[in-house]
């Protein structure tokens, strides 16, 4: 026989809402105060990656994808604007209509050849980037053969020799290979075949990744030791900041963040003469099916083609309470109505009205990570129905439906959860932490105890436990992990069985949550 | 020990096996470019079984293969309450998360633990003694 479970706790119910809503409201409000930034105005961009895949639907990892030359021209039209030389990656896919756009513009081209395993098609790239590069020879100004080729593990070095060598064989521009810069300290002997040492610097990348305020000095310690090691003209072929996604270690994405770096950058660079490529001009949705929510969203400028910040003044992270504040009202007043229904104390009518204070304030939060973070339509329904659970339980617990509903969606959300964290345990590197599709149910799930045995729910709560602490361990300075690990435990709490089960005793399968 | 404690023992015992081999498997064969490097060209016995070895490995894992095979394997144990395919998804989900199928494989291991786990109900236990 079970013990009669435990009346909920109201009273800290409600203290516990409402501390997390003013807590994260203030986190939204400070996140819209003006932050100073270096003014770096009137500056140039030397040059900037240039992809015009962030169109909708648009992948160049979809072979049959086509950019025609006045999208491009469009595009270019734009960027002139700020920079007078674009980089390339490819000549395929309507790609080798950028010199001639450029040329038109008065613009530069760092003219790339996509080298892969596919030794036809790299040979296809390489023929016509001697062909271009010879046509448009005020516009080339450099012939890149092959983009981290050796980090993907396409070719050795030895291969990519032979294929620079038939390149310079080929045109009268300077001929270079890009790559993260430790692999060029890995191949040395690849700088015979360059004409210049094209290295990329990615803070946020590197495999210990540097914050943004450090940044810029870590691209100029890196960039003086590659000159140092190769005494040849050194090209920073690309750095940059990433605007959304996860945190990694001390590392944070962010609008500010990503503003900062660039006016950093290009104070520094300007100054100092460096040659660099800015990664990148356009944001790239595409590329979050390589690298998560941080892949797509390192341009300047955004899909609509509007710039991501200025260049000069004061910045914050967030313009408006926006969609937050709309779902937070949202939950408190239809949990008090919901509650109010079923005639219960006012006491429990505030309990309820502050819970979905904090989970339309989560939902909201989630809502707007979704715009940026899924990717498609199978996503949106996997993950929207996710994002969905948390408030129906709510509404179930509030509106005093039988228990075994209630508990059947408690293990579902507890699966998703876990599934998630295991996840994140297992294969984190480009995954965001998706703290917003439980949040605003965890503190309720964890004070508004289960009452049946699901000795399933235990197992679930110790995978939790385990798997947050697998991921905040190797990450302890970034506060996203242990806010993950805080969430995992909550969950996990809403999870563990009730005393009495713990103690032996087997409740029945159907009982419901004291919450009536 | 009590019987729920022997099947957990049982259970963890096998994820542990599971875990092992699949690193083996991946390390020992599919990112072992040493051993890619020193049997290119060879047609010794020994190395033609290594790269059969790596290229069934990848078979499995290339298209979630493996992954999607452990969330059929879960989703037939959960309907037609089949404890073989409750193992059979526990094994492979582990593996498919060493093995680069980590988001179906996660879903199956998860789902087959709380499928192995699970305490018979009373009116199974009287169908199984009958």
């Amino acid at each position: 026989m079970s013990r009669p479970p435990a009346p909920a706790p109201w009273r800290l119910i409600a203290v516990v809402h409402l501390l997390a809503s003013l807590a994260l409201l203030a986190w939204i409000a400070m996140a819209q105060q003006p932050t100073a930034l270096p003014d770096a105005g009137g500056q140039r961009i030397r040059c900037v990656s240039y992809s015009p895949f962030y169109r909708p639907g648009l992948s160049p990892l979809d072979a049959a994808a086509h950019v025609s030359p006045d999208e491009i021209r469009s595009d270019l039209a734009a960027l002139a604007a700020m920079t007078g030389c674009v980089r390339t990656y490819a000549v395929n896919q309507g790609l080798d209509a950028v010199p001639d756009a450029a040329r038109a513009l008065g613009m530069e081209v760092l003219l790339g050849a996509w080298i892969g395993r596919d030794p036809a098609a790299n040979a296809r790239e390489v023929e016509r980037v001697i062909e271009l590069a010879n046509a448009y020879p005020g516009t080339v100004r450099g012939v890149v053969v092959g983009n981290e080729v050796l980090l993907r593990g396409e070719q050795d070095a030895e291969a990519l020799a032979r294929w620079l060598g038939r390149v310079r064989a080929g045109v009268r521009v300077p001929v270079t290979y890009a790559d993260v810069w430790e692999f060029w300290l890995r191949h040395p002997e690849l700088a015979a075949s360059v004409d210049f040492v094209t290295i990329h610097i990615l803070p946020f990348w590197e495999d210990q990744p540097v914050g943004v305020v450090q940044a810029v000095e870590h691209v100029a310690d890196i960039r003086r030791q590659v000159a140092d090691r190769f005494g040849k003209p050194i090209l920073i072929g690309e750095t940059g900041w990433p605007s959304e996604g996860r945190q990694r270690e001390g590392a944070a994405p962010g609008r500010v963040a990503e503003a900062r770096f660039v006016r950093e950058l290009l104070l520094r660079a300007n100054r100092e003469g460096w040659d660099y490529n800015l990664i990148e001009a356009f944001d790239q949705p595409w590329k979050r099916r390589l690298e998560g929510t941080v892949g797509g969203h390192w341009g300047i400028l955004d899909v609509t083609g509007n710039a991501k910040f200025p260049l000069d003044g004061p910045l914050s992270e967030r313009a408006g309470w926006g969609l937050p504040l709309l779902t937070a009202l949202l939950g408190a007043v239809l949990l008090v109505l919901v509650a109010l229904g079923r005639r219960r104390p006012p006491a429990q009518c505030l309990a309820w009205g502050l819970v979905g204070l904090w989970g339309g304030l989560c939902g909201g939060m989630a809502i707007e990570h979704a715009q940026v973070a899924w990717r498609d339509a199978r996503e949106a329904l996997v993950l929207g129905g996710v994002l969905c659970l948390g408030p129906l339980w709510l509404l179930l617990a509030a509106a005093g439906v039988p228990g075994r509903w209630r508990e059947g969606l408690r293990m579902v959300i507890l699966f998703c959860a876990a599934t998630a964290a295991l996840w994140l345990a297992v294969d984190p590197r480009y995954r965001d932490f998706p703290w917003w599709l439980y949040a605003g149910v965890a503190p309720a799930l964890a004070l508004i105890r289960p009452e049946t045995d699901r000795r399933s729910s235990g197992l679930l709560a110790m995978v939790l436990v385990i798997a947050g602490v697998a991921r905040a361990v190797p990450e302890p300075g970034n506060p996203e992990a242990l806010g993950w690990l805080v969430l995992c435990l909550l969950l996990a709490a809403g999870g563990w069985p009730p005393r009495e089960q713990q103690e032996g005793e087997q409740g029945g399968d159907g009982g419901g949550f004291h919450v009536v | 020990m009590t019987a729920d404690a022997r099947n957990m023992v049982g259970i963890m015992l096998v994820a542990v096996l599971a875990l092992l081999l699949a690193l083996l498997a991946r390390l020992g064969l599919v990112e072992n470019e040493s051993l890619v490097v020193a049997c290119s060209g060879l047609r010794d016995a020994a190395c033609g079984t290594a790269l059969v070895a790596r290229e069934a490995v990848v078979r499995s894992f290339v298209g979630g293969y493996l992954g999607w095979i452990a969330v059929g394997s879960a989703g037939l144990g959960l309907v037609a309450h089949w404890r073989l395919a409750a193992w059979s998804a526990w094994i492979l989900g582990i593996a498919g998360m060493v093995l680069y199928n980590v988001e179906p494989a996660s879903v199956a291991a998860l789902l087959a633990l709380l499928l192995l786990a699970r305490r018979p109900s009373a009116r199974r236990q009287q169908q199984a003694q009958h």
